[in-house]
């Protein structure tokens, strides 16, 4: 995390140079890696599986690196590799310009070699008490998939797992490994 | 924390030298020094765990002791703290060398630099190898995570205890006793 002066919303989407690789973390600026073309093949395999299940249901939008307001003064801005938002809170055509001011409902982050481990955490600590329902993490390295849900619980899931959508996606279950193939 | 390519070729010899890197799947992780804090935090958790392990006499705690977690693709790591139950301690003849023993208990504090996918991976290898526990303090966060071998991670604040559950057997300590007041961002 780059320390400067705070930034909000309204400040990143009107700077070219930052609007779509920077996110903000109560108003202090993190640049987001590019994906590497590993982790760019783990996102489109990962969008197709479950975005065809969600499409196929009508149960709302997948959407790629798209940004949301988390927070509010200062702002949080995070913009997910992956992020579910049930259909009936599917913001207005008008905000699907900008940045929502809406918390996901389920997100999943490709693990990029230059995340650490208490970036990651605060991460998932701010999804989880914004309001996201379901985070996975899936780390391309071992393959496998780590669940966080608010309960503060987490559950690592392998290759040869079954890993499901829980509450949010319910029905929804694909073996692990077919993420990672 | 980038890993070397070196590959130790086979059949994997330990190093006699005293280890300033680890070995994960015969790749070598060189191991990096920990911040002031870290060493605080570290010292802390020795104190609580070991004085407990050695008041009801429940076996080995100790710093950064190397252990072989899995030898025909060599793992060798030295955890932060890790535990060893009585009946598990190696014979005397085994102290001078890394034995092959997954400890009953590992204790890692995070520093700033520890990407998530190895302590991920690091993770994965105790519980592989038969460790009954993994304790992850984030000083940052001022949280712990203890991982279980059903790959279930349970998080928990500062204000909260941790317990010692089957393997120390009426420990209980609360989280924010690991960390330095000081260091608080």
């Amino acid at each position: 995390m780059s320390a400067t002066a705070t930034v909000t919303t309204e400040e990143l989407l009107s700077d070219r140079q930052r609007e779509g690789r920077f996110e903000l973390v109560r108003g202090e600026l993190l640049e987001r890696a590019v994906p590497n073309y590993g982790n760019g093949r783990i996102a489109i395999t990962t969008a197709f599986v479950v975005g065809g299940f969600v499409r196929q249901h009508g149960l709302g939008d997948l959407v790629s690196e798209s940004g949301f307001v988390f927070e509010r003064d200062p702002d949080t801005v995070f913009l997910p590799d992956l992020s579910f938002v049930r259909a009936d809170r599917v913001p207005p055509l008008d905000q699907q310009q900008g940045y929502p001011e809406l918390v996901p409902d389920f997100v999943i982050e490709i693990l990029a070699p230059s995340n650490t481990a208490p970036e990651t955490a605060e991460r998932v600590r701010i999804y989880l008490e914004t309001g996201v329902l379901l985070v996975w993490l899936l780390n391309p390295r071992q393959r496998s998939i780590t669940v966080h849900t608010p309960d503060h619980v987490a559950r690592t899931l392998f290759e040869d797992d079954t890993i499901d959508g829980g509450e949010v996606l319910p029905e929804f279950a694909v073996r692990v490994g077919q993420l990672f193939a | 924390m980038s890993a070397t390519t070196a590959r130790a070729t086979a059949p994997p010899s330990i190093p006699e030298a005293e280890i300033d890197y680890e070995l994960v799947r015969g790749e070598v992780r060189p191991v990096t020094p920990v911040n002031y804090d870290h060493r605080r935090v570290v010292g802390r958790l020795q104190v609580r765990v070991g004085s407990f392990v050695e008041e009801h006499d429940l076996g080995d705690v100790g710093p950064e002791g190397g252990v072989v977690l899995q030898r025909d693709l060599l793992t060798l790591l030295a955890p932060d703290i890790s535990f060893v139950r009585k009946d598990r301690v190696p014979s005397p003849g085994e102290w001078d060398g890394f034995p092959q023993l997954a400890p009953d208990l590992v204790i890692e504090v995070l520093s700033p630099g520890n990407s998530s996918v190895e302590i991920e991976e690091r993770v994965a290898l105790c519980l592989e190898a038969g460790v009954h526990a993994v304790w992850i303090f984030n000083p940052k966060r001022r949280t712990a995570t203890a991982h279980g071998p059903d790959g279930v991670a349970r998080t928990v604040r500062a204000d909260e205890s941790i317990d010692g559950g089957d393997i120390l057997p009426g420990f209980r300590m609360v989280v924010g006793e690991a960390f330095s007041e000081e260091a608080r961002r």
